[in-house]
């Protein structure tokens, strides 16, 4: 009986050990992996500011990818399109790659570069790709990513 | 036969137990043995369910004809999700109120063992009706003879893993700390009060920024308790970063639900 008391006491609400060792090694996997440098883009992205001069010296549209840290979808495009070596090439090669990355969750608020594209392209969800001229004209927009196979021809319908 | 029912009793001897050990060390193998049994009954009595049988054979039948189960924009991660969740509220918090828990503890089990085992079978039915939907889809694309994405498909299905894994822990979590189906109405009162609060502070920027200024804390916890909680899961490919999150969260959920749950006391008698 007494044994009987001993297991109802000590072992019955006791925690197990290797749960909670098992959550300290993955969470700390979780916080080195954040530590480590995530590899280059294959996609040389412009800043916003000098996307116009650079459209205008090389004579090619500007590819605006308007982006967030928290869309799902958007790290989808990033993987398919953006991570592919021969679509990287071919947008380094026939684009002014510019990144628009909004910040309005996170902090409340867009810098004004940001909201003044997002304003001009109508932008109401992520991802959105705008593929314009020199001047800023839209000539193809992409709302939502609906494949690899989409992007390309999005790409094509640019003269 | 109810999970309670199945369960070893350490006091006397198991069918076919011919050890002579003490109660004690009866307990702690009942405890082990307990651990299964409790998986296949929780699993048991889910599969068998009519409902569950039902809503399966439906979403089966959707990866059969849509065969977009890997594809982007694939509705068979929230249907899943919210499969979980209908299972899920029944991990824990109804049988603090029909009574069932005392008969159950009652058992040499321990509580921990028993939640952990709770989980796991639910995890396991879940699972397995992801295996049916994954061999549904795989049939539907033999038929229509779209190409057959394997890699694409396995890493549909682990992220779905993940996800539900999160969605299993803090149901555990929040029915640890209260009872009956509350747990289910805690998780989707954050999910929605995240996103609803997000949007009446963006209102409340536009209306009186001096107000939003000084409670700019508010939108920083919410987006904090959206992307740790209620991350969304990558559709098709391995994302590291969201494996390690929705696997480390869990773990700390179902550790924080054992020791909510080991302190707990157990009402006697249903509600």
């Amino acid at each position: 009986m007494a044994q009987t008391d001993l297991w109802s006491r000590a072992s019955q609400r006791s925690i197990p050990i290797w749960l909670i060792v098992i959550a300290v090694v993955v969470f700390g996997a979780r916080i080195a992996s954040k530590q480590i440098a995530e590899e280059p883009s294959l996609v040389k992205w412009v800043p916003i500011e000098q996307a116009r001069a650079r459209a205008n010296a090389d004579n090619k549209p500007i590819l605006y990818d308007f982006t967030a840290a928290w869309c799902g979808p958007c790290r989808t495009l990033e993987h398919e399109v953006f991570d592919d070596p021969v679509l990287a090439k071919r947008i380094n090669e026939e684009f002014v790659p510019v990144r628009v990355v909004d910040r309005q969750r996170e902090d409340g608020e867009n810098a004004p570069s940001v909201q003044e594209l997002q304003h001009r392209y109508s932008v109401g969800a992520f991802p959105t790709v705008v593929l314009a001229d020199a001047s800023g004209e839209p000539h193809a927009k992409m709302e939502g990513f609906r494949g690899r196979e989409a992007f390309v021809e999005l790409m094509e319908r640019v003269p | 036969m109810t999970v309670g029912e199945s369960l070893p009793d350490a006091r006397h001897p198991l069918p076919g137990d011919r050890s002579e050990s003490s109660s004690s060390g009866n307990g702690h193998r009942a405890s082990g043995n307990a651990f299964l049994v409790v998986i296949a009954e929780t699993w048991r009595r889910n599969v068998v369910n009519v409902a569950f049988i039902v809503y399966v054979v439906l979403i089966g039948l959707i990866a059969v004809g849509s065969g977009s189960f890997s594809g982007s924009g694939s509705a068979m991660q929230p249907l899943l999700v919210l499969l979980t969740l209908i299972i899920g509220c029944r991990i824990i918090g109804p049988e603090f109120s029909s009574g069932t828990l005392q008969l159950i503890l009652a058992k040499p089990i321990n509580r921990s063992t028993y939640l952990l085992s709770r989980v796991a079978g639910t995890l396991v039915s879940v699972w397995t009706a992801l295996l049916f939907v994954a061999v549904c889809n795989l049939i539907g694309r033999a038929i229509s003879d779209r190409p057959l994405r394997v890699e694409t498909l396995l890493l549909t299905m682990l992220n779905i893993m993940a996800d539900t894994l999160l969605v299993v822990a803090l149901l555990a979590l929040f029915g640890s700390l209260t009872r009956s189906y509350l747990n289910v109405a805690i998780y989707v009162v954050l999910l929605v009060g995240c996103n609803a609060g997000q949007g009446v502070f963006g209102m409340l920027r536009m209306a009186r920024p001096a107000i939003a200024k000084t409670l700019s804390f508010i939108p920083k916890i919410l987006v904090f308790i959206d992307d740790n909680l209620f991350a969304g899961a990558p559709i098709d490919h391995f994302d590291r970063d969201f494996l390690l999150l929705a696997a480390s969260n869990a773990l700390i959920a179902l550790a924080a639900a054992c020791f909510a749950f080991r302190r707990r006391e157990v009402p006697y008698g249903a509600d």
